[in-house]
């Protein structure tokens, strides 16, 4: 220890003798608002400045939360929200301004704040719903609000309410099924590629999302609402894993391949170009099918995935590059009910 | 004739590939129905009713269909499974996991 070091360390022994012995209260250091950055001292360190609370973090929602609709704006909302979460700060999630949000917004939003606090990433987290009643109603009536505190929970038969899992939840595939049918009156015929499509993405995750050191909860999100106006059923199937172009980018270093980008990786996958992780030559169905079903028409308007930073059409197998890595993997489509009545 | 209804006699929710996937794997219905009514047919023709479900996950019939395939052969295969749908494209699917196997 240099002599300038024990000297300190002596000067400050010997205040704090004497203040013990004064019997008098550590002046504390003064505090800076919000935004003033201080002078450096005249010593080596610059002040830490804290606030007299702790650090507030508003994440405030675009008017239009839609991923299909608003891409950036809304993963830089989701992006800003796992990226301020610390134990030291508090959280308001601002939803007011919302007009415009659709089932992927919502579970995605249910999936940051379950992971969050599974990693005991957040101090405290509170927030405001839309004031837009439609809006609103999305969050209230989709099971949101039950994983949350303070917020009420809607009945309306417009909605699967949220469903999660670890593993392929037959029932949970046919409640969907058998809620298309009922909302747009097609037989079951119409609904069998949507139960292939969720069973798959149900293994899909179980068996490929999440790897040991990915420290994630490990499970699925899935939700369905039926739209009035246009008589269409939108679904969304959401994990927090790795992303299918990690999985798949990881077979192609095995393989000694070329690497790709991500959206590139996600349509070999489509097309089952790569074997999955389990390198047998009778597995890797489960992406193709979703290409099929995709493809086959019949009422699917569209399908989606939104992996990394892919954004793919499965039917059409085109797709393009994000600017903000969607973390996970979601799947999004719709199916329309006076598109099935006319096929 | 050895007959075997997958929606009266197995289940209307077929599963994933494994039982540790889920319930009504389609190894679990190899295993639990279709190996045990071949055999106990003297491993002669057995004909599968598909209709009825909710739908047939691509796990579900390469396993159940692509495994007996491993198994016996698809030689024997494609002489003793007899498949019955309206559904042509998942008569077809199911043949391509068989020769695939």
């Amino acid at each position: 220890m240099s002599s300038s070091n024990r000297r300190d360390r002596t000067l400050r022994k010997n205040r704090t003798r004497r203040r013990k012995r004064l019997n008098r209260p550590r002046k504390r250091k003064k505090v800076a608002s919000a935004g003033y950055r201080g002078k450096r001292s005249s010593g080596k360190h610059d002040y830490l400045f804290h606030t007299a609370h702790p650090q507030r973090i508003v994440c405030e929602a675009p008017e239009v939360l839609s991923f299909s609709e608003n891409t950036e704006e809304t993963m830089e909302f989701f992006e800003g929200l796992r990226g301020g979460a610390s134990k030291n700060r508090t959280i308001f999630i601002d939803l007011r301004r919302v007009l415009s949000v659709s089932v992927s917004e919502v579970i995605y939003l249910l999936a940051c704040l379950e992971e969050l606090e599974h990693q005991h990433l957040w101090g405290k987290v509170t927030g405001v719903t839309p004031v837009d009643p439609e809006a609103g109603r999305m969050f209230k009536a989709s099971g949101f609000s039950k994983y949350v505190n303070g917020l009420h929970h809607v009945d309306s038969s417009d909605f699967v309410t949220v469903k999660t899992g670890q593993g392929a939840e037959n029932t949970f595939a046919q409640d969907i099924t058998r809620f298309v049918r009922r909302k747009l009156g097609v037989g079951l015929n119409e609904t069998k590629g949507i139960y292939k499509i969720l069973i798959e993405c149900m293994q899909n995750t179980k068996d490929h999302a999440y790897t040991a050191d990915t420290h994630r909860l490990g499970k699925w999100w899935l939700i369905a609402a039926h739209r009035p106006a246009d008589n269409t059923v939108n679904f969304a199937f959401l994990d927090t894993g790795q992303g299918i172009p990690e999985t798949i980018h990881k077979r192609l270093i095995r393989n000694l391949d070329i690497v790709r980008d991500d959206v590139n990786l996600v349509l070999s996958g489509l097309r089952g170009e790569q074997r999955t992780r389990t390198k047998k030559h009778n597995r890797g169905k489960g992406l193709p099918q979703v290409h099929t079903v995709a493809a086959s028409g019949a009422g699917i308007a569209s399908v989606f995935i939104v992996s990394r930073k892919a954004w793919v059409d499965c039917g059409t197998l085109t797709g393009q590059t994000l600017k903000v890595k969607f973390r996970g993997t979601l799947l999004m489509w719709s199916i329309n009910g006076n598109k099935v009545a006319a096929s | 004739m050895n007959r075997i209804c997958i929606a009266e006699d197995y289940t209307t929710t077929p599963g994933a590939r494994y039982p540790s996937d889920g319930p009504y794997s389609g190894a679990d219905f190899r295993d639990t129905v279709l190996f045990p009514r071949f055999e106990q047919g003297g491993k002669r023709e057995v004909v599968i009713e598909l209709d009825g479900v909710e739908g047939y996950p691509a796990s579900f019939l390469e396993e159940a269909f692509g495994g007996f395939a491993r198994t016996y052969g698809k030689g024997v295969t494609k002489d003793v499974l007899k498949f019955v749908s309206e559904d042509v494209a998942l008569l077809a699917e199911i043949s391509e996991y068989i020769e695939d196997a």
